[in-house]
């Protein structure tokens, strides 16, 4: 269960894990098994022993759609981050090239529709949000552009070889109205 | 003490260092590379920077702010494609997102690797300043351990420095539970601080009804209401009012110097020359629940494990300090186990200066390298005094 004094921070964190995750789902196409695969390799399976689980921890975002909410505790959260940066580093090379397209098509005032890379990432994470998330339909799809071009640049950082703190500390700080 | 020049190289698909220095025989005590007398050249796409060794550490710690800043979640805004870094006089450099992705893990390697030997000279050997009574308050449920800061090693005056900005200094109350940790003739090695019962708990406790507010480092909710008003002795370097950002301007204090209010300065407005100072965890304490599995560690074996460890960087390397040093600074340290592996990351409490923020940067390389340190996983409250 939640600390109480940690509570209010974690609403926050839980859903900037889930969404760290969506993103690379939907540029890399992941599937969960992957993902419990690289848990798996961490030696995190206590926290991602079956799909259900992973569910069952994503679900804990309070944006998601559903009902019975999950608590994530602390140890949840930190395992979570380790596999998003995981998977991160594994997939640097397809962040790094969407990057690169993003680079050319905003120095050169595109749309990043252009480039099929950002095209199909955008698409993507579009859909996966509207799907698993409530009241997606008040959010524009100007500002889900935004979020998931954020959750890319974010992602490339994160792979770096200190990924996993750098990731550790936006949490908080976005969880703390920094 | 230098020996043979010798070159290094550090590649990035963007980027690339190259770096002439003399190895210094300290490497060999401390297991690590130690350069010195340092000339650097970095190629980022066209443009291509020579410098010395002032002028790479000024760009490491532009490059490691800039991102703190870059990579923080307060909105979803327009997405910045050129990043526009401001280091050493006047210099600006200019980089796409790829560019700036591999000068930080470039930089970052190279400070993985090797450690930079402070330069010394007449004209800018550091000035030693005797310490200013700032401190950040610390309190709350859960256990501290203090330890003796009499036992950790001397650094020496050569050494340069992170620049720390002050916290406020504000006369904080006295009338805390938690004895204070500055007076030397208070401490005592961990088992002299001997916590109030309702603090020994090895679990985070809802607050209870107490003066004392609950040692919540991460909290939104803190009550800043009884927040004392600025002194007129605050540092003309701080915010003079506002909300508080920091754990010093809460009036929580559990560790309070004794000599705060006679000892603050009077600054001046500018940064005057750097000081050395020495760097160690003088308390620690647990504040996440603890899994099943694990357990309170052993804190008169975890804090002098933790300085040793950071004292094969810091206490050696250039450590900076402004003329308003806070004397304490309240770090999260987080263990998580990973592949059987342990991994320490180090943060600061929110709002800290850049300044702080690039010293917990240098602590977490240090924290890098080598780690031995066991600790069960969860989050510790971290106290590092500063000083002399």
């Amino acid at each position: 269960m939640d600390s109480p004094d940690v509570a209010p921070q974690l609403q926050s964190i839980k859903a900037h894990l889930d969404l760290a995750l969506l993103a690379l789902e939907a540029l890399t196409g992941i599937s969960s098994d992957a993902v419990l695969k690289t848990a798996q390799s961490l030696g995190l399976a206590e926290f991602f022993g079956d799909r259900l689980s992973l569910w069952r921890i994503r679900q804990s975002s309070p944006l998601r759609k559903g009902k019975g909410r999950k608590n994530l505790d602390i140890e949840e959260a930190q395992a979570m981050t380790l596999v998003i940066c995981s998977l991160a580093r594994q997939y640097q090379g397809k962040i790094r090239q969407a990057i690169a397209k993003l680079e050319q098509v905003s120095h050169h005032q595109q749309s990043l529709h252009k480039e099929p890379i950002l095209a199909d990432y955008f698409e993507q994470f579009h859909q996966f949000y509207c799907e698993r998330m409530a009241q997606s339909e008040t959010v524009s799809t100007s500002y889900l552009e935004k979020l998931s071009l954020k959750l890319l640049v974010d992602l490339l950082f994160y792979s770096a070889p200190n990924g996993d703190r750098r990731l550790w500390i936006a949490l908080w700080d976005h969880s703390l109205g920094r | 003490m230098s020996q043979s020049l010798q070159s290094f190289s550090y590649r990035q698909p963007e980027c690339e260092l190259s770096i002439q220095a003399k190895v210094s025989p300290l490497s060999q005590w401390l297991q690590q590379t130690i350069l010195a007398e340092l000339d650097f050249c970095l190629r980022i796409g066209n443009l291509q920077i020579k410098g010395d060794q002032q002028l790479l550490q000024e760009l490491m710690i532009a490059v490691a702010n800039y991102l703190e800043g870059y990579l923080r979640w307060d909105q979803v805004g327009e997405l910045v494609s050129r990043h526009q870094i401001s280091y050493g006089r006047w210099r600006k450099l200019e980089l796409t997102t790829l560019q700036l992705f591999d000068l930080h893990v470039l930089l970052e390697e190279l400070s993985g690797q090797c450690q930079l030997l402070p330069q010394i000279s007449s004209s800018n050997r550091p000035v030693w300043l005797s310490m200013v009574g700032i401190l950040i308050a610390v309190a709350g449920v859960g256990t501290w351990r203090i330890t003796n800061p009499e036992t950790v090693p001397q650094v020496s005056s050569g050494e340069t420095p992170v620049a720390v900005r002050s916290v406020v200094p504000e006369p904080l109350p006295k009338s805390r539970s938690v004895p204070p940790i500055a007076s030397k003739d208070s401490f005592d090695p961990v088992t002299q601080n001997t916590p109030a019962p309702e603090e020994t708990a090895s679990r985070i406790s809802p607050p209870q009804p107490q003066p004392l507010k609950p040692a919540d480092p991460v909290s939104k909710e803190r009550n800043y209401d009884s927040v004392p008003t600025p002194s007129p002795l605050t540092s003309p370097t701080a915010p003079a009012s506002g909300e508080p950002t920091s754990r010093a301007n809460r009036n929580d204090a559990a560790m309070i110097p004794e000599e705060t209010s006679a000892l603050v300065p009077n600054q001046p407005q500018a940064r005057t020359p750097s000081v050395s100072a020495k760097i160690r965890i003088v308390g620690m304490r647990k504040l996440t629940p603890i899994a099943p599995s694990s357990g309170e560690p052993d804190y008169d074996v975890a804090i002098p494990k933790l300085n040793a460890q950071l004292g094969t960087k810091l206490d050696r390397q250039k450590v900076a300090v402004s003329e308003a040093i806070p004397q304490q600074l309240v770090l999260i340290l987080t263990a998580v186990k990973v592949a059987n592996k342990q991994k320490l990351w180090l943060r600061a409490e929110p709002n800290q200066s850049n300044e702080v923020n690039q010293l917990v940067s240098r602590l977490q390389e240090a924290l890098n390298k080598d780690n031995k340190i066991e600790l069960p996983a969860g989050e510790y409250e971290l106290l590092v005094q500063i000083g002399e």
